[in-house]
């Protein structure tokens, strides 16, 4: 984005974040964000860093600022088709160039969101509610080679509650 | 309102008992093959109202939306699912892959640095091809083509690495600090510069990583055998070229 002759800082600036590390991005304060693209970021994540990148969306939103979140649901011909010597954990693979995906159960993605957990594994307040959240399943075809491809993505739409309380907390 | 339950369920079985006729009569959009311009929408496009019907030929379109998996697929999932339980990733691979993806391990580094090494020699044996007149006249002169190709093939990706990116290097010393390839003019002085290897066996080199192996010896030899690979590599793309015969 950077080397593009449109990129000007005066309308934008492109970082690479680490979206589970322990700083914001460059440039922004808590609060401060009306939305969040999650396009196939969260299935990079390994499970046990999903709860610091929810923490550090929930310090990033504005009250009422919004998620919109697409990745692999489980079931995809992309996790059936895996081969040997990928799988890490349930659900959780290595590609051949060395990147992580992990496919999500819907329920899974519900509860990651809005029912947050603490270190040891007790309930925390849920900082976001979900709007949306759909699976997509299509199948998609190879005529000349006659095969039926079982693609599975999960689309929705979560935001951050508008209650004060949850605001004094991410503040804290 | 679920729409793989109409598909599935009420609608093909309303249609087939009410009348059978209209549904070939009145095709919907996305069955539609318009002839002038072989396009198969609704228009406005309507996203996700590409339904599947019992009497659809599945292979006459490319894309269905709301299709559950059949049972074929289900089956073959599970079994998918228990052959890529049953070999899992090496533990190498996963203490590399599955912390996180910046981890920054020293294998993993060597790793890395390897890749990058790779790519560089690959590239520069692209460029040594553009400009092979000059280096051509150059390696008459001084004949002395071993030297010259080792000198300039370690030296440029350590160097181009160590601009771009020290954090990727944590390993003893650095790559900075060790002398991999010893100035052209030690060479020639010990008269040994047809050998390609000699200077494996520099001084230098030795004292570099003595020095280190004492002080740290896991280091050490993660170090050695990371350089070890590199010359492998470096040997290998020498090899490619001479057999291209780039250098004639």
């Amino acid at each position: 984005m950077r080397n593009s002759d449109a990129y000007d800082t005066k309308h934008m600036q492109a970082d690479v974040w680490d979206a589970a590390g322990d700083v914001l991005p460059p440039g922004l304060e808590d609060g401060s964000v009306d939305i969040v693209l999650m396009i196939f970021i969260f299935s990079a994540l390994s499970p046990a860093q999903w709860r610091q990148a929810v923490t550090n969306i929930g310090r990033l939103l504005k009250p009422g600022g919004e998620i919109l979140f697409r990745d692999y649901g489980r079931g995809d011909l992309a996790q059936v088709r895996f081969k040997k010597g990928r799988y890490m954990e349930e659900n959780f693979y290595v590609r051949g160039d060395g990147t992580r995906v992990y496919f999500f159960e819907r329920d899974e993605l519900v509860d990651i969101w809005t029912a947050p957990k603490d270190e040891e594994g007790a309930a925390t307040t849920p900082e976001f509610e979900v709007i949306d959240l759909g699976v997509d399943r299509r199948l998609l075809v190879n005529r000349a080679k006659q095969l039926k491809m079982y693609r599975c993505w999960i689309q929705g739409r979560f935001r951050k509650l508008d209650t004060t309380k949850a605001v004094e907390q991410s503040a804290d | 309102m679920d729409p793989a339950t109409v598909q599935s369920g009420e609608a093909p079985a309303q249609e087939l008992a009410q009348s059978p006729a209209p549904v070939s009569a009145e095709v919907q959009p996305h069955l539609s093959h318009d002839p002038a311009n072989n396009m198969k929408r609704s228009d406005p496009f309507q996203f996700g109202s590409r339904y599947l019907k019992e009497e659809d030929n599945v292979f006459e379109f490319n894309a269905w939306d709301h299709v559950e998996t059949d049972d074929t697929y289900k089956q073959y999932a599970e079994v998918q699912y228990a052959k890529q339980r049953e070999a899992p990733v090496s533990d190498f691979d996963k203490s590399m892959f599955y912390p996180n993806p910046f981890f920054t391990s020293p294998v993993r580094s060597a790793f890395m640095m390897i890749q990058k090494c790779i790519v560089h020699l690959r590239l520069l044996a692209h460029e040594r091809n553009k400009f092979s007149n000059v280096f051509r006249s150059y390696l008459i002169r001084t004949k002395q083509p071993h030297v010259v190709i080792l000198h300039s093939f370690v030296r440029v990706p350590l160097l181009t690495n160590s601009k771009t990116g020290s954090t990727l290097i944590p390993l003893s010393g650095g790559i900075n600090s060790t002398r991999t390839t010893p100035p052209i003019s030690s060479k020639t002085a010990n008269g040994s510069s047809r050998s390609s290897l000699s200077w494996l066996k520099s001084p230098s080199r030795t004292t570099a990583l003595s020095r280190s192996w004492k002080s740290e010896p896991a280091r050490a030899i993660l170090h050695f055998l990371f350089l070890l690979i590199i010359r492998i590599q470096i040997l290998k793309s020498m090899h490619a070229i001479s057999q291209r015969q780039l250098w004639k």
